[in-house]
């Protein structure tokens, strides 16, 4: 589509996004988004919103933990953090100062299938901001003392996040290492310490020259701005980064297990056993993928939930349960390679963990079996798409989704498609779903103990 | 009684968030920044029961989502002596069953608009906070005003609230920063209300139904609470809504006292929290602080940006990006109505552990020896207008902000002053407070770690006292 046409399309978006007002119900609000693709292959993406005096910031690359180096564990995100570290034109320092200074805020995140930079601040810090993301998408000052600074600040954040929790994220790491094959999907996107230890400025480097170029990046501006604005000052600040080569993406894919998975383990600081479980998903746009997403949140989200009714009401197997498609760094929308459906929550000692697992059973088969009542598909979905809704509703997780998903297919403009297509999801959907990955040849388990109260496992 | 709400008066002072302070000089090729814009906020739509409950609608049209929050104020700070933390139990159940709708028909029903209700016990309040599409606003306040007028804690929804809890209560003991911070609040404010921060298991197992009823009672009642509504809704037909479903609701019984005024100094004091086998030391270091409608509460606010309340602040400066000891040191100036609390947190490797408590002795006496630099000054102010801007962005989070300051004691204006309050403020002013404040012999610490391999070191400061979790 050439730009007229979509400055066009946008016009007439906010046209009707006017028109449903304020007694408008599910499905009526629609951003507006316009997209353009620079010379150097940087795409940009600017959805208007005068509301305040503000602007939303976010860049993403493509790149995250699926694709680090194998034998350097942990380097996508400990990169991330070097982004932070200054550039030869803007020592370390000054980008902290410059945003703080305008009233903003930034951040950087590290996920399985991208790279999220972002910034908030009053519109007035506007031209400061956008030279210093192009300041650092151009250099980085390469310095030995801030990369072995930064190894030590992401030790603390592993040893904060994870070794001083009860359950560590296991249902992250360690389920991942069970479900998957291969190494770029098993590996804890966090690093063993000896991976991290072990990076080199020239892991730096070749990692900034392969993957940051503006050509493996998306930005999305979400404010008190209008597209021709920003893109004008796109090409000034951006316009002379030349793109660079960028490696070939491995093939990542993994069918579906074949036989049930299982493993046993203790950790020292929990005080009540836990389960974590594990199905591998559908990919992303593919035509089961947005049925799963219905079907994560029909079993998992909310009191109203399935699995909660059942497990923790009727059966009161477990005090409380948690997650999701693609959970915990991410959502069903967020990925970009093989992910799981994940189920994590502490039982009680009365029980076991097969007993949890045979009533999960239960309640999926009831699914893949009978298909889920009209009332109640509904409800769901409308809860979902109100969900959806109120992830948009600060600017900055907007604009992380516009990038995200024209960095993924090219299409921001889901952001305005996926009400429809979560409605148009059907009971029989739900079916064919539950009956093909949420089986138990499809199923990781695993049960942690604490240490103290070592035993059992399933049967 | 009337079942019409008084007359609605409104107030437009959340007005102007500009930000016009002196430019920060960039170096080099930046671009400068541009002019600032000041924002208009819309105005609060105030009105009053007969029975005395205050409403505020804030109508903001930009997104169609809808926060309403029902606020009372009589959080853990009333709870009865012998049930310490009795209000995070009555705030989770209080939306588990009323005398005409089960938990699972609440649940049902707000799902079926989108909708959710959560619930949060504060030292100063319970906040019920409803969201949803704007469309529902007249079901999610049906709902809202039903839990908090008709609750009837079923016995089978408080025996699994009180399950929930004896769990929270035991994984909280191997939390290293839950430890620390209910072991801060007992060292910090000893007999004051303040001191508990979390339910006991005792309180958890001494709860029933018919306490809950009582406590209840007690707190949910209108002219200790306050409704706000925020979000793409017209103030009119809300108000109507409001009165349907709040009008004639009135307290019975006798409400609890107000809690007293919080300590202004604190005990200065190392304690520690031995856990052994830890990988990280906590480190919670922190005093009290002037309530917001105090003559100090804002140059504090910016002495706090100064030292440790954004990423580029000394503390971080110093602890992450030059000695590579901590992820994420941060302090935090936290209002509470009868006395706000000053604390700053940091995780650090065993073995750092009494450098870095040389450290941030330091950076607080660094405060009090040398004086804050007019650069700095202008950087915390242009901080702590934005981000009252980006904070407030999300109409939940605005309702939240106006609902914690009404709870707090303060006026509606309050929010509106933010900026002009904080613009006013001298270099003299934030020299002083920190010399009042935040010197190193003002502050409690408290380090949750390997009492075998961090005590010792910590005794070259200053003697240690070991405290139970």
């Amino acid at each position: 589509m050439n730009r007229w046409a979509a400055v066009f399309l946008a016009l007439l978006q906010l046209v009707s996004q006017g028109a449903a007002g304020a007694g408008s119900s599910r499905g009526a609000w629609r951003p507006p988004v316009v997209t353009r693709t620079f010379a150097n292959g940087l795409t940009v993406v600017v959805s208007e919103d005068h509301s305040a005096p503000t602007f939303a910031l976010s860049t993403v690359y493509r790149i995250g933990f699926r694709l680090e180096p194998k034998g350097r564990s942990g380097f996508a995100h400990l990169f991330e953090h070097m982004m932070f570290q200054g550039t030869p034109a803007a020592p370390k320092g000054v980008l902290n100062q410059v945003v703080e200074g305008g009233g903003g805020a930034l951040d950087g995140t590290t996920n399985a299938d991208y790279t999220n930079y972002g910034v908030s601040a009053p519109i007035s810090a506007l031209d400061p901001v956008l030279w210093l993301e192009a300041d650092r998408m151009k250099h980085l000052d390469f310095s030995a003392k801030n990369l072995q600074n930064q190894q030590s600040v992401v030790q603390e954040e592993i040893r904060t996040n994870v070794t001083s929790q009860p359950y560590g994220l296991f249902y992250w790491t360690d389920l991942n290492d069970k479900a998957f094959d291969k190494w770029e999907n098993r590996h804890d996107g966090y690093g063993s310490f000896a991976d991290l230890e072990a990076a080199t400025l020239a892991d730096v480097e070749t990692f900034f020259n392969s993957y940051y170029g503006p050509n493996n990046a998306v930005i999305a501006l979400v404010g008190d701005v209008t597209p021709e604005a920003v893109f004008s000052r796109i090409e000034k600040y951006f316009g002379g980064i030349p793109p660079r080569p960028t490696p070939a993406r491995p093939d990542v894919a993994e069918g579906l297990n074949t036989a049930p998975r299982m493993l046993t383990e203790s950790g020292a600081l929990a005080q009540a056993p836990a389960v974590a479980i594990g199905w591998k998903m559908p990919a992303r746009g593919s035509r089961d993928h947005i049925p799963a997403a219905v079907l994560a949140h029909l079993l998992l989200s909310g009191e109203a939930a399935r699995l909660y009714q059942r497990l923790v009401r009727d059966e009161a197997l477990m005090p409380r349960l948690e997650g999701g498609l693609n959970w915990p760094f991410g959502d069903a929308w967020s990925y970009d390679g093989p992910s799981l459906l994940v189920l994590f929550g502490t039982y009680k000692t009365s029980t076991d963990a097969a007993a949890v697992v045979s009533a999960v059973d239960a309640v999926i088969a009831e699914i893949a079996r009978h298909g889920v009542p009209v009332e109640e598909l509904r409800r769901t979905e409308a809860k979902m798409i109100s969900d959806f809704y109120a992830s948009l509703e600060p600017p900055a997780s907007r604009a992380t989704f516009l990038a995200v998903q024209q960095l993924f297919s090219g299409r921001a403009t889901l952001i305005g498609e996926l009400p429809a297509q979560i409605e148009a999801v059907t009971s029989a959907d739900l079916q064919r779903v539950a009956a093909t990955y949420l089986t138990a040849a499809n199923r990781t388990v695993i049960d942690r103990w604490p240490v103290s109260q070592e035993k059992g496992g399933l049967p | 009684v009337s079942q019409r709400l008084v007359a609605m008066a409104v107030c437009g002072l959340l007005l102007a968030a500009g930000l016009a302070v002196a430019d920060l000089q960039l170096s080099g090729e930046l671009p400068p920044f541009g002019p600032e814009k000041p924002l208009a906020l819309p105005p609060i739509a105030q009105s009053k029961t007969p029975e005395g409950l205050t409403v505020w609608i804030v109508r903001r049209p930009s997104f169609p989502r809808v926060a309403a929050v029902l606020a009372v104020r009589g959080g853990a700070a009333v709870d009865p002596a012998d049930l310490p933390g009795i209000a995070s139990l009555l705030a989770t159940t209080v939306k588990a069953g009323t005398e005409t709708r089960s938990s699972r028909q609440i649940t049902d029903e707000l799902q079926a608009i989108g909708g959710e209700i959560r619930a949060e016990a504060t030292v100063d309040g319970i906040f019920l906070t409803a969201t949803g599409p704007s469309a529902g606003v007249d079901r999610l306040l049906a709902v809202l005003a039903d839990a908090a007028r008709h609750a009837t804690f079923p016995d089978d929804e408080v025996e699994l609230a009180k399950t929930r809890a004896r769990q929270d209560a035991e994984s909280w003991l191997s939390a290293p920063d839950t430890l620390g911070a209910v072991a801060f609040a007992r060292a910090l404010y000893r007999d004051h209300p303040y001191r508990i921060a979390l339910p006991t298991p005792s309180s958890i197992t001494a709860a029933t139904p018919a306490i809950l009823r009582r406590e209840f009672r007690r707190r949910f009642r209108p002219e200790r609470a306050l409704l706000v509504v925020v979000g793409d809704v017209d103030p009119v037909s809300t108000g109507r809504a409001i009165t349907a479903a709040l009008g004639g609701w009135s307290g019975v019984g006798e409400a609890p006292a107000e809690i007293p005024a919080g300590p202004t100094t604190a005990t200065h004091g190392i304690y520690l929290v031995d856990r052994p086998g830890a990988v990280q030391s906590v480190f919670f270091v922190g005093s009290t602080a002037p309530a917001m409608a105090e003559a100090d509460y804002y140059p504090l606010l910016l002495a706090n940006t100064i030292f440790g309340g954004s990423p580029g602040s000394r503390l971080r400066r110093n602890l992450r990006e030059n000695k590579g000891y901590s992820y994420a040191p941060e302090s935090v100036l936290a209002p509470r109505r009868a006395g706000s609390r000053w604390r700053l947190q940091a995780s650090v490797r065993t073995e750092v552990t009494a450098a870095t408590l040389n450290e941030i002795r330091y950076e607080l006496d660094r405060l009090g020896t040398t004086d804050v630099t007019a650069e700095e000054l202008e950087s915390a102010k242009r901080y702590a207008c934005g981000h009252f801007l980006i904070d407030n962005q999300l109409g939940s989070a605005l309702a939240g902000t106006l609902a914690t300051s009404w709870v707090n004691g303060l006026p509606p204006d309050t929010l509106g002053e933010l900026v002009s309050r904080v613009k006013a403020v001298t270099l003299a002013d934030v020299n002083r407070v920190v010399r009042s404040f935040l010197p190193f012999h003002r502050q409690v610490v408290l380090v949750v770690g390997d009492g075998s391999r961090v005590k010792q070191d910590l005794e070259q400061i200053e003697p240690v006292t070991v405290v139970q979790p």
